[in-house]
């Protein structure tokens, strides 16, 4: 039995996502880093969510990781309220529900590609995406910077059993 | 008379509140349900002209409650429009055929959502353009 076709490039794929939901739901710009970013604050001021994807030929997760401080200012955009009025709760929905439409906007793109595939909700990550995704599948990271704040996403595919 | 009411469906607590910071400014009553199972206790409660749903929920999803809506005397010709992240062909088939009257694909920018709103309820399209009430 040959292996299945791959997806293609998912460098573009994950930058046309990201860049689709910030604009559209946050009107904000990304600057494409060119190497890996260190993550800024403890680990306890990031968060990290991850949403699981099944196709047929191909299963997978994608994985957003943000700082606390720019969950914060989205928070305050989409709500209209003031900096600091939202609680840690609210924050983490916040991520995410953001990392819930770049999953969707990379599945879109999946089965563009020839891959249909759905969504599972978002779960949390508590461990480092890149640490989770090693050496498994099809992988691709980018990092990114918002208004100052870096940003990671992580795309992994396996092939389905 | 009443004002209008939206019931938004969403687990997502930050969906909610966009929805509910976007309709503020109109005179509709917004309540809220964080899945179906919910979603369908409280349209039987409030009788809502229109209902905001999302796709993928925990408990019962979206188009279960969309089915469950289109069974119930009451409810089955409250119009609906599903929010989804996902914006397959399928899934898009799916709820054309349970009768949702439009859809919007997340991320979604407040104009489009307040022009499918107003195809369904002409006071926000009405607001929305600045044009005096009827």
């Amino acid at each position: 039995m040959s292996a299945p076709a791959k997806p293609y490039d998912l460098t573009s794929l994950a930058s046309r996502s990201l860049e689709t939901v910030f604009s559209t739901q946050l009107g904000r710009s990304l600057t494409l880093c060119s190497g890996v970013t260190e993550p800024s604050g403890a680990p306890d001021e990031r968060l990290c969510f991850s949403v699981p994807w099944s196709g047929s030929s191909w299963h997978g997760v994608f994985a957003l990781a943000m700082p606390l401080p720019f969950a914060a200012q989205a928070a305050a955009q989409l709500f209209g309220r003031q900096p600091g009025e939202s609680s840690p709760e609210e924050l983490a929905d916040v991520a995410a529900e953001l990392c819930n439409m770049v999953a969707g906007r990379v599945s879109f793109e999946l089965s563009q590609q020839g891959f249909p595939g759905l969504l599972q909700t978002p779960v949390v990550r508590s461990d480092q995406p890149e640490n989770a995704f090693a050496a498994q599948g099809e992988h691709c990271r980018t990092d990114w910077t918002c208004a100052g704040h870096p940003l990671t996403l992580d795309i992994a595919l396996f092939p389905s059993p | 008379m009443s004002d209008p009411k939206i019931l938004t469906v969403d687990d997502s607590k930050t969906i909610r509140l966009l929805l509910a910071r976007i309709l503020r400014p109109f005179a509709v009553e917004v309540s809220e349900a964080s899945n179906g199972e919910e979603g369908l206790a409280v349209a039987a409660k409030k009788g809502p002209q229109l209902i905001i749903l999302d796709y993928n929920m925990p408990v019962m999803d979206g188009l279960t409650m969309l089915s469950r809506l289109r069974e119930d005397a009451a409810l089955k010709a409250t119009p609906v429009i599903m929010l989804t992240a996902e914006s397959g062909s399928a899934i898009i088939s799916a709820v054309a055929r349970l009768g949702a009257r439009d859809y919007i694909v997340k991320p979604f920018n407040e104009q489009m959502l307040l022009a499918k709103i107003g195809k369904i309820l002409p006071l926000i399209s009405r607001a929305a353009s600045g044009s005096p009430a009827a």
